[in-house]
């Protein structure tokens, strides 16, 4: 049901009138108890309080909610091209092949192009998929299928697995379950977005500049340098204001939900956790090198950061990869290198900090890109074929699965689609495969359909 | 039930009785039974019962009638309250070869003749009289009549089932019927005809799956030795004969009771009658599909056994042959409201205490005068009003100072003196309406966003009557620089897209649904949304080089040509309003449009804008969705939409006298605090729904509070976020993007969503804007402290300009030590205003 323009109609739960004092909310997350209100105000009226806030929901919703896995899921927006990259074809004709060289990797037999030197010796940390069926050539329609398993249904939006996670995991720490760095998610067909989960389970967006020497993210680090001190006295006066202002213990049900909203929001500026995350300064500088000081490798630094800190699901998302011209310079240039280098660099990483048993790490894009080079030296939207990079978390490294044909056009062997790469990743996630949902409406959503990838489980 | 067609029986069952009864009353007198009468009278109104239908005539070998049994009150009247004993009676033919009854009340013909019905209960026992005709060992079986229903009912054509895009098992039926062509064609046509057994009929697969005798998806859906079993065997021995080129048409389907109020866990049974063309009636409840509209209100059964469940009001839908109607269930929160302190204002609180004794709810008081003074201010011109003009309300002593303060706010008073507001009234109602109406520059260019913002804003400043202002813009045409309403015609460029916003702006219906089938929960079918989108067929539009080549000047234009065709049957549709006869205007075919929807006696455009403001005002329309009317979806206070839609007809589609009423009324200067009977109340508006201030009105409040106004991009400074024209900020400017400034994608009201979330909170809490306009060095607090105002009257200021109220006495204390407190006053009054604009009273209008 559409909710009135200029009115909150949220039944959300309430909050015993607890204390908004520092000591409590520093004690570590989650446990929460459940007033006797929110018991009443949930069965009466049908309403439920938001899952993230309820802790006994997520059992019921049959969800594993002790598989702690967590998940890095980069997304280079646009459709990287697989000819330049993971599955050269130097065997084509010239209007295929491209002018990119081919080099061997750490897998006997298996080539990448010259743009990836570092995939290439790494490759025995990762699996590759040559044959991926994306179905699909249209932006924003990939946005949504890829990260959410379904493809774009006019009746009704499907969440993506972050929002799942968030939905059916709840808050670990202080920091939101799932955050999206960078805006490079194409949301013209709601893609990467809760949908019928609410906007609750939204991806907190951060799209403030990694590659800084001291980073600050908008809204959560304290404006004109306030001090904590500041910051909680002032929490203090407000806290005094709303209790003098509520006339009754009564109040509205949106009411409420600001009073729970604010809590979150107060424990995520004043949480160690959170500035501990962001503290990327405090990296040692040759990691911080190693990663490559560029945009997207700062960000995969910072998602390492966050998943240390509490953070299940982040979406590192990099924009520019549509190359329609002037493709393998693009490539070479201005795209590849930062990937190459911080790919690796956060695989090898996550192995010293013994994360990488409990981190699943995907990289995927829109589609693949055309084998036949197109007048303006580069490749266009290819519907047939594509890669997908999974590492961690068991995902056997140093596989390559699959197969596309002489001229990369169409998978020979082991083809799967998207479905079965959502599928593989709600299996390692902790998620029911048939987990179903209920809509605002009542209706009960199955979320995905189709099997995990069998040589990726 | 009226008195002729129930029968109430206040003796003992004689023939003489029944004609005693059906006499007029003088003759009872008359009769000398007086004394017996009158002490059955004082005695025995109370536990007698009403049986409907009093006499019952079923045609045909298949033709059944229910029953509805009702006990009276002690008043011996029929009424909303009166409980239903259909499930509780005992029934009994005494003629079962004639008319057989079962235990649910339903009455089946058997052969011709007469048969009487007795029913009996608790010591008393009634008879009514059944006529059975036309049962003939050869009956005729017509498919649109019978076929189609028992399908229907039987849940065959759900979308879930056959009716999904693919069927089920390779038999696909049209949704509800919608279509009986294919629907003949899949049942005994298709496949070669293996859905039938002509020879031997009960070997029909349509039968053996339906009754689960063969392995069934869909389980039993009917029994075998059931009326629509036989039904169908008989269409099927007599060869499944094709349906009548000319079908009887059903013309309007009625449902009893319409209403009943009862306590949780009450059951009623319903009945549908379905009217044909040829002005003939019959029972067709048993070939009804039932369905709970409110399940936390009430349950309905297949066969139309209401039971309900929780407190509140809800409607059960009936659908039969492409029709829809509901019957309205109200179940009290209490015994008694209390309503002593209510006194009626206007015809708003007229219906609004008439509903709440009926629903036995009671509603919170009046808010006080700083309340009203920052919820009005609010929800006319989505800003708050300066420190001084609070003062000035909440010190005057006038009693009628609340209307006062309306009148002005709506530029009503008379006096242009008076009525300062009236810009910034047209300015925040121009951003609802280019909201809805979708003015983007990246849609019709800079030139073309301006000039509808400016026709828009004209429009409001002078209160152009709605019914010109819907006229204007959809039979605008001409340049889209120079006629602002015509950029209508380019924001939606082709008839179904014009078709549907048009009806979801200003019919108030989502007619989306019809385009591909018949809408599942009412009449209009796929001709009607075709018929809807002929009127936008003869539009058309060509760029212009007035501007240069790259001017981007359009030129909307009507065209002579320009069809809509039916997708499936391939007919021309003439332009048909909704429900209405086609209307052929030689010039242009949006003129006709226009004519229909303004016209005094159309019921939809008036309902519609009258639905919207109660939405916009009361925080919830009268029927919600706010642009999904429809008659199953009724309104909550049916009496008072229909008063204020008479209302605003009569004042000329009078938009600021609409909001007058609303505004003057009571029931919208009621409290937000809920008491504990209405705590639970949604719907009502038995207390004051809060809302969230909109992104743009609350950015300009914080810029008032703190003083310090938002540069926005391209405008003058001092261009308030009300006034921004264009959808583009709700795209750049962090504040408005975080609180929901809408893209203007979607005609839906949903689109300004409306949900606290994280994000925002945290954007109040910690962010960098709020958190620089409070320390900005010429804004409020900077100039407080430089004034060397005494700290009282500082904490003064600074509650009047963001709650636009006096600081409480503990408020003051409180403060007072906050303030001492600091390392400095002017760090404390910085943290005070800003504790007090991410209070809740400042971020929710209350």
């Amino acid at each position: 049901m559409a909710s009135h323009p200029w009115s909150s109609t949220r039944p959300d739960a309430s909050n015993s009138a607890s204390s908004l004092s520092l000591a409590a909310l520093r004690a570590s997350s989650a446990q929460r108890v459940v007033s006797r209100r929110e018991i009443l105000q949930a069965g009466a009226a049908g309403l439920t309080i938001p899952s993230f806030l309820n802790p006994t929901r997520l059992l019921a919703n049959g969800g594993q909610a002790d598989s702690e896995i967590n998940c890095i899921f980069i997304w280079t927006q646009g459709g990287t091209s697989h000819h330049d990259t993971l599955d050269p074809k130097p065997l084509a004709s010239d209007g295929v092949r491209g002018p990119l060289g081919v080099i061997e990797t750490a897998v006997p037999g298996v080539h990448f192009t010259e743009l990836c030197p570092r995939m290439a010796k790494e490759l025995n940390r990762f699996s590759v998929m040559r044959s991926w069926n994306p179905k699909n050539a249209g932006h924003g329609v990939a946005d949504h299928w890829c990260m959410s398993g379904r493809n774009v249904n006019p009746s009704l939006v499907y969440p993506c697995v972050g929002s799942v996670v968030s939905h059916q995991k709840g808050f670990k720490s202080a920091l939101p379950p799932f955050i999206q760095l960078g805006a490079h998610v194409d949301r013209s067909f709601q893609g990467g977005l809760p949908g019928v989960l609410g906007l609750e389970h939204a991806g907190f967006e951060i799209h403030a500049e990694a590659n800084v020497d001291k980073f600050s993210v908008r809204d959560i680090t304290p404006p004109l340098n306030m001090e904590l001190t500041r910051i909680d006295r002032r929490r203090e006066i407000l806290s005094k204001i709303d209790r003098m202002q509520r006339t009754a213990d009564l109040q509205p049900a949106a009411f409420d939900a600001l009073d729970e909203h604010y809590k979150t929001a107060f424990k995520m500026i004043t949480a160690p956790e959170t500035h501990q995350a962001f503290d990327i300064a405090s990296e040692d500088p040759k990691l911080r090198d190693d990663y490559g000081r560029t945009s997207f490798g700062q960000r995969m630094l910072l998602a390492r950061r966050l998943i240390q800190s509490g953070v299940r699901f982040v979406t590192v998302s990099d924009p520019g990869w549509d190359h329609h011209q002037d493709c393998f310079n693009g490539l070479k240039q201005h795209r590849m290198p930062q990937v190459d280098q911080a790919l690796p660099a956060l695989l090898i990483d996550l192995e010293q900090q013994g994360l990488l048993d409990s981190t699943l790490v995907v990289w995927m894009t829109d589609f693949g890109r055309t084998p036949k080079i197109n007048p303006a030296i580069g490749r266009d939207h290819w519907a047939s074929a594509g890669f997908v990079v999974m590492a961690g978390a068991g995902v056997p490294g140093g596989l390559v699965l699959g197969e596309t044909d002489a001229e990369g056009g169409v998978p020979k062997s082991n083809e799967y689609f998207t479905e079965n790469i959502v599928a593989t990743m709600y299996h390692k996630l902790g998620l029911p495969l048939d987990l179903t949902v209920t809509a605002n409406d009542g209706r009960p959503i199955r979320l995905i359909e189709g099997e995990p990838v069998k040589e990726w489980i | 039930m009226d008195l002729k067609t129930s029968l109430r029986l206040r003796l003992p069952t004689t023939s003489l009785a029944n004609s005693i009864a059906f006499a007029p009353r003088i003759w009872i007198v008359s009769l000398g039974c007086l004394g017996a009468v009158l002490l059955c009278i004082a005695t025995c109104f109370a536990g007698e019962l009403d049986v409907a239908p009093a006499r019952i005539v079923l045609k045909g070998n298949f033709a059944q009638s229910q029953l509805v049994v009702r006990e009276l009150a002690d008043d011996g009247v029929l009424g909303d309250r009166s409980p239903d004993r259909t499930s509780v009676v005992t029934y009994r033919s005494e003629s079962p070869t004639v008319a057989s009854v079962d235990s649910t009340g339903c009455v089946s013909a058997v052969s011709n003749g007469t048969a009487s019905i007795t029913i009996q209960w608790n010591g008393t026992s009634k008879s009514i009289e059944v006529e059975v005709q036309d049962v003939s060992p050869n009956p005729t079986v017509d498919f649109h009549r019978d076929i189609l229903p028992v399908l229907t009912r039987a849940g065959c054509n759900a979308g879930a089932c056959h009716a999904s895009q693919y069927g089920k098992g390779g038999f696909v039926l049209s949704v509800m019927a919608f279509d009986p062509v294919l629907d003949y064609q899949s049942l005994a046509v298709a496949a070669r005809g293996r859905r039938l057994n002509l020879n031997n009929p009960s070997q029909s697969l349509i039968l053996q799956k339906g009754t689960n005798l063969i392995p069934h998806g869909g389980g039993a859906r009917f029994a075998p030795d059931s009326n629509d079993a036989r039904i169908l065997a008989t269409w099927i021995a007599h060869g499944a004969p094709r349906p009548s080129n000319e079908p009887a048409k059903v013309t309007s389907l009625a449902i009893t009771p319409k209403k009943r109020i009862a306590g949780i866990g009450a059951q009623q049974q319903l009945q549908a009658f379905a009217t044909y063309a040829d002005g003939s009636t019959r029972d067709v409840t048993s070939w009804t599909r039932f369905d709970a509209m409110d399940e936390g209100v009430v349950k309905v059964s297949k066969s139309g056994v209401a039971t309900t469940h929780g407190k509140g009001q809800g409607a059960v839908m009936a659908r039969f042959a492409n029709h829809a109607e509901i019957a309205t269930f109200v179940v009290p929160y209490s015994d008694k409201a209390d309503l002593a302190p209510w006194q009626s204002s206007n015809i708003v609180d007229d219906f609004a205490k008439a509903k709440f004794e009926e629903l036995g709810l009671t509603p919170s008081g009046v808010c006080d005068d700083s309340t009203f003074l920052r919820r009005a201010f609010l929800d006319t011109i989505g800003g708050l009003p300066t420190v001084d003009e609070s003062r000035a309300f909440l010190a005057s002593t006038d009693p009628d100072k609340r209307n006062q303060l309306i009148d002005r706010l709506l530029g009503l008073t008379g006096d242009p003196a008076k009525d300062t507001y009236n810009d910034r009234f047209a300015a925040y109602w121009t951003l609802k309406w280019a909201d809805l109406i979708r003015n983007n520059s990246t849609v019709v260019g800079e030139s073309g966003m301006w000039s509808l913002h400016n026709w828009l804003r004209e429009s409001f400043r002078t209160n152009k009557p709605m019914s010109h202002f819907v006229s204007e813009l959809i039979t605008a045409k001409g340049s889209i620089f120079s006629n602002g309403p015509a950029n209508y015609f380019r924001i939606a460029n082709n008839p179904s897209d014009l078709a549907e916003s048009t009806a979801q702006l200003f019919l108030g219906t989502r007619l989306a649904c019809a385009k591909c089938h018949h809408h599942p929960y009412e009449r209009i079918s796929q001709a009607d949304y075709y018929g809807f989108a002929a009127f936008f067929s003869r539009v058309a539009s060509k760029s212009s080089s007035e501007f240069g080549i790259f001017g981007g000047e359009t030129v909307v234009m009507v065209t002579s040509g320009g069809e809509v065709s039916h997708p499936k049957t391939g007919a021309v549709m003439k332009p048909t309003p909704l429900e209405g006869e086609p209307i052929e205007d030689p010039n242009d075919r949006r003129i006709g449009l226009a004519n229909w929807l303004t016209q005094p006696s159309n019921p939809w455009f008036a309902r519609n804008i009258v639905n919207r403001y109660t939405a916009y005002l009361l925080g919830r329309g009268l029927v919600e969705p706010i642009d999904d009317i429809r008659s199953t979806n009724p309104p909550s206070n049916p009496a008072l939409m229909d008063a204020l839609v008479a209302e605003f007809k009569g004042s000329g589609f009078n938009v600021r006298q609409l909001m007058r009423t609303i505004m003057r009324s009571r029931l919208y200067q009621l409290d937000s605090q809920p008491n504990v009977t209405n705590e639970g109340d949604e719907r009502f508006y038995s207390h004051y729904r809060v809302k969230r201030v909109a992104a743009e009105a609350l950015l300009d409040c914080i810029d008032d509070a703190t003083m310090v106004k938002t540069k926005h991009p391209s405008l003058p400074l001092g261009t308030r976020a009300i006034e921004l024209p264009d959808a583009a900020a709700g795209n750049t400017n962090p504040f408005l993007v975080t609180f929901g400034k809408p893209k203007r994608a979607s005609v839906c009201e949903c689109e300004r969503t409306q949900d606290e979330n994280l994000a925002q909170a945290l954007h109040t809490l910690n962010g960098d804007i709020l958190a620089g306009k409070i320390a900005d060095g010429n804004g409020r607090v900077a100039k407080l402290v430089a004034s060397g105002k005494a700290v009282d009257e500082c904490l003064e200021e600074l509650y009047l300009a963001t709650l636009c109220r006096f600081p409480t006495t503990q408020e003051m204390a409180e403060s007072r030590q906050f303030i001492a407190s600091c390392p400095s006053p002017a760090e404390g009054y910085q943290d005070l205003i800003w504790a007090l604009i991410n209070s809740k009273q400042f971020m929710f209008v209350r």
